[in-house]
């Protein structure tokens, strides 16, 4: 009997999705984020790589982030429209080491209980 | 005419403190148009005007959108303070509101003119008096609590305990019950003495009584005493929390006396008043005394009854 056959209803599923993704978007985007980005672009990045993410979730996300020092925001006034380009900090590297070697960690501690 | 762009993001950005405002209404516009673009270029809208809809509905409730930006709650009681507030609007409703009404009904009953207004108008102030207070109670406990929360957002302000759990149901004796059975004893007692003073029944302008006035002399207020007695009775079952056998003996035998003494009178004839007993005749009813007789009578042994042996069981459920 595989796993598929069982699957619950595609709401359960989606919920216990959504659960999981929700605490992965912030190391999504301080990882997305070493190479400078905009808001935008990063939207469409992150959906393209799977974490689809609403634009009135990551836009506030992302002030909170630089509110904490993890991101660093910058205007670009170079083309006709401006934009605010993010940009990991120091300290958000940091953070992002921190958070993927707890990320490998729980990783393994599943892999032992299963 | 502004466009719609426009409305949504003055809506958005006027919540948000004077630092923020001007940077968060720039990003959002890059969006906004960013999203409109891609719209258009993916072919999912005709017009500028549809794409530039269809985006700020996906952008959702600018109130929402403000409150990711501001991290103000979106509740007006969060769930971490909820249960307390919960517990005392329940607890000053069960309390303040009988206790107000039952004083006030009080005042105008003994104090108001009754002549000129009736007792029904009374009864309805007191009923209105009681409604508003509970109105200014539930307003003015939640408004209490909304401030609460938004000055510490996310924690409760007493600390849950075991000590809060209410005792088992079954057995317990709450406050609501208590105030309530006081309430109606008190009814019962201003019942007696208002029959006297204000009777509804009123024949060439004089009040008439429903009871004897003769048994103002000692019956009605051996009557009024066991009135007392039992609201003692009841308070002490609230200290106690519960129905003991003591307590519930007591109480029955307080009523069974009472009872007894009702009883009597009427069947001696000596309880209804005879002026009272010839109005209503005059007025038509002419079998009265046999029809009130025959219903006190059932009222009060059903009544007595079914309340006692109420009691009486929940003292042995107490005592196992």
């Amino acid at each position: 009997m595989a796993a598929d056959d069982v699957l619950p209803d595609d709401d359960v599923l989606a919920a216990h999705l959504q659960e999981l993704r929700r605490g992965t978007v912030v190391v999504a985007c301080l990882a997305t984020l070493r190479t400078p980005g905009y808001g935008y672009a990063l939207l469409e990045t992150l959906a393209g790589a799977g974490f689809g993410v609403d634009a009135n979730t990551l836009y506030p996300l992302l002030r909170r982030l630089e509110k904490q020092g993890l991101l660093l925001a910058q205007w670009n006034t170079d083309e006709t429209r401006p934009r605010k380009f993010y940009r990991t900090s120091a300290q958000g590297e940091a953070v992002l080491t921190a958070l993927r070697s707890d990320w490998r960690a729980l990783d393994a501690a599943i892999s032992d209980l299963t | 005419m502004t466009s719609l762009t426009d409305r949504y993001v003055h809506v958005t950005v006027r919540g948000l403190d004077e630092g923020q405002r001007h940077d968060v209404e720039q990003e959002l516009r890059g969006t906004i148009e960013d999203m409109v673009d891609a719209r258009l270029d993916a072919g999912a809208a005709a017009s500028r005007e549809e794409a530039e809809r269809a985006v700020l509905v996906e952008l959702g409730d600018p109130m929402r959108l403000a409150a990711g930006y501001t991290g103000r709650p979106l509740h007006l009681i969060g769930p971490a303070i909820f249960p307390e507030w919960r517990r005392l609007v329940t607890l000053l409703l069960w309390t303040v509101v009988p206790i107000v009404t039952v004083i006030n009904l009080v005042l105008r009953l003994f104090i108001d003119d009754l002549a000129s207004e009736g007792v029904g108008a009374a009864f309805a102030s007191s009923a209105g008096l009681g409604l508003q207070v509970a109105l200014h109670v539930v307003f003015w406990t939640t408004f209490t609590y909304a401030l609460v929360e938004r000055s510490q957002p996310g924690k409760a302000l007493i600390a849950w305990d075991p000590d809060q759990l209410p005792e088992d149901d079954r057995r317990s004796v709450g406050i609501g019950e208590t105030v309530s059975s006081v309430v109606m004893l008190i009814l019962v007692g201003l019942a007696l003495i208002w029959q006297q003073t204000n009777s509804p029944l009123e024949v060439d302008g004089e009040s008439v009584p429903v009871l004897d006035p003769a048994l103002w002399s000692g019956w009605i207020p051996f009557l009024l005493g066991v009135v007392v007695a039992q609201i003692v009775v009841a308070l002490a079952v609230f200290r106690a929390r519960r129905w003991t056998w003591g307590l519930a003996g007591i109480a029955a035998a307080l009523d069974v006396a009472a009872s007894a003494a009702v009883l009597w009178l009427l069947f001696t004839g000596r309880l209804l008043n005879p002026a009272f007993v010839d109005a209503m005749v005059a007025n038509g009813w002419t079998s009265v005394e046999r029809d009130l007789t025959l219903g006190l009578t059932v009222g009060i042994v059903l009544g007595v009854g079914i309340e006692h042996v109420g009691q009486l069981r929940r003292a042995y459920a107490s005592s196992r």
